[in-house]
């Protein structure tokens, strides 16, 4: 039932328009929020005004970032030569966090949905071609997700730099470490089979 | 007495969205029950055993829970997963216009085992053999045949006389061809030649691979495509969003195969 407080049925509005939030749960944190102490909703407010005002998109890779350029493609440690794409800029995240990956990154902003009426003008995929061209980069790793949008879109990718000769390498497919192997997919496992690595 | 509380069903993945944090809507085409939609939980996450059967045009068997809302699918196997389909960008693209427009030509709860072999087959033949203007053609028609859709091809759909082997005319309001004395009457009617005419006879009598065996020339292709896309989007009351981008694709593929 909403609150017929006003000022707490606003504020339960405002939440339950956030993804995977009803209305049930928006009205259970709104007043979780009003039992919160007076600092903690100053600096929640205040972070979410902030978020849409100091975070911008970075000019070189398209990540969300503070500064422009943003700091992976001001740090001057980072391999050039190898360039990673992602669909989303949340990708980016867990692909640092493996330490194993030390070049620069270019995010599309979604994936090709031919049926949704997503096309290469929808993405950052233009853009993509004048980082190429200059020449600094020859190796470049395609991280879209493994679903049928992000592998037509890593398809499309491929065929479009084709003929600027650049090594071009797709993310491993295989086993999730911990998986008990008699649950694992028919997909899954038969990829897994057929791209077995030298132990 | 009550139907058992889980089900099993075969289908094919026509489109799937995202709920929620980790969880699937999925909208199958089955047999036995037409189109089917199931959430199924956690299908997302990485490893997850359903994930990878719950892709667009996944074919595959489904154990379901029913629910009083959405169905609930519980644990998938695959069936198909038509490898050089899905490794192909052109045979991609052309499984999600199939997926599409089963989507949008069909309707949940309404039996069609005749619409799902269609579908199956054509898409194993596409991952046999890629996928040509016949391909797609060929599908558009049966699709509508199997719906009750298909153009009337024997008869002037105006005046009821035999067709004579001349230039006549498709009417998508009318249903079907008109003669070439009626064309006149008939605003929305384009020129249809002898050739085409018989090509889509011909389709409607054999199978996809016998189909295949004609190969049509560039400007008949370009007249069936036109005319049958004239009267699926009539039918349908609405474009399909993937045709531009296979138009796009090809374009694009022809310049890059250019010497």
């Amino acid at each position: 039932m909403t609150s017929t407080v006003e000022p707490i049925a606003r504020v339960a509005r405002a939440l339950s328009k956030l993804p995977g939030i009803g209305p049930k749960s928006a009205q259970r944190l709104a007043y979780h929020l009003l039992n919160s102490p007076d600092a903690d909703i100053q600096e929640l407010a205040e972070s979410l005004l902030e978020l849409k005002s100091s975070v911008v998109v970075c000019s070189m890779c398209f990540n969300v970032t503070d500064s422009d350029p943003c700091s992976i493609c001001t740090d001057a440690q980072r391999d050039r030569t190898s360039l990673c794409i992602v669909e989303r800029p949340s990708d980016i995240a867990p692909i640092e966090r493996t330490g194993r990956f030390h070049g620069i990154y270019h995010v599309l902003h979604g994936s090709l949905s031919p049926s949704k009426g997503v096309g290469p003008d929808d993405l950052k995929v233009r853009e993509l071609m004048p980082r190429l061209r200059s020449g600094e980069v020859t190796e470049l790793i395609l991280a879209t997700n493994p679903t049928v949008e992000g592998e037509a879109t890593a398809m499309y990718i491929r065929q479009m730099v084709a003929p600027l000769g650049l090594s071009v390498t797709k993310l491993a497919r295989g086993l999730p470490y911990g998986a008990d192997l008699e649950y694992a997919d028919d997909i899954t496992l038969g990829q897994a089979i057929e791209l077995r690595q030298g132990f | 007495m009550s139907a058992p509380r889980d089900y099993q069903i075969e289908g094919i993945v026509v489109r799937h969205a995202a709920v929620g944090e980790r969880d699937k809507i999925v909208t199958l085409l089955t047999p036995d029950r037409g189109k089917v939609s199931a959430v199924a939980k956690s299908a997302r996450r990485p490893g997850s055993s359903l994930g990878p059967c719950l892709e667009t045009l996944s074919h595959g068997r489904y154990h379901c829970i029913r629910r009083r809302s959405t169905d609930l699918i519980v644990q998938a196997e695959s069936l198909d997963s038509f490898p050089s389909l899905m490794a192909d960008l052109w045979r991609t693209s052309c499984g999600l216009y199939i997926a599409e427009l089963i989507d949008a030509s069909t309707v949940e709860g309404a039996p069609g085992p005749a619409v799902f072999d269609l579908m199956l087959s054509v898409l194993r033949e596409i991952d046999r053999a890629g996928c040509d203007d016949t391909v797609l053609r060929y599908f558009e028609l049966r699709l509508l045949d199997t719906l009750g859709f298909c153009p009337s091809l024997k008869k002037c759909v105006h005046c009821g006389t035999s067709l004579q082997p001349v230039e006549n005319g498709l009417s998508s309001s009318l249903g079907g061809v008109v003669c070439s004395d009626c064309l006149s009457q008939c605003p929305d009617a384009r020129l249809l030649s002898v050739d085409a005419l018989k090509v889509l006879r011909f389709w409607l009598g054999c199978d996809l691979v016998t189909a295949r065996r004609v190969k049509a020339g560039e400007g008949l292709a370009i007249e069936l495509d036109e005319q049958l896309h004239r009267f699926v989007t009539h039918v349908l009351q609405r474009e399909l969003k993937s045709r531009s981008w296979l138009a796009r694709l090809r374009t694009e593929m022809m310049l890059t195969s250019d010497p």
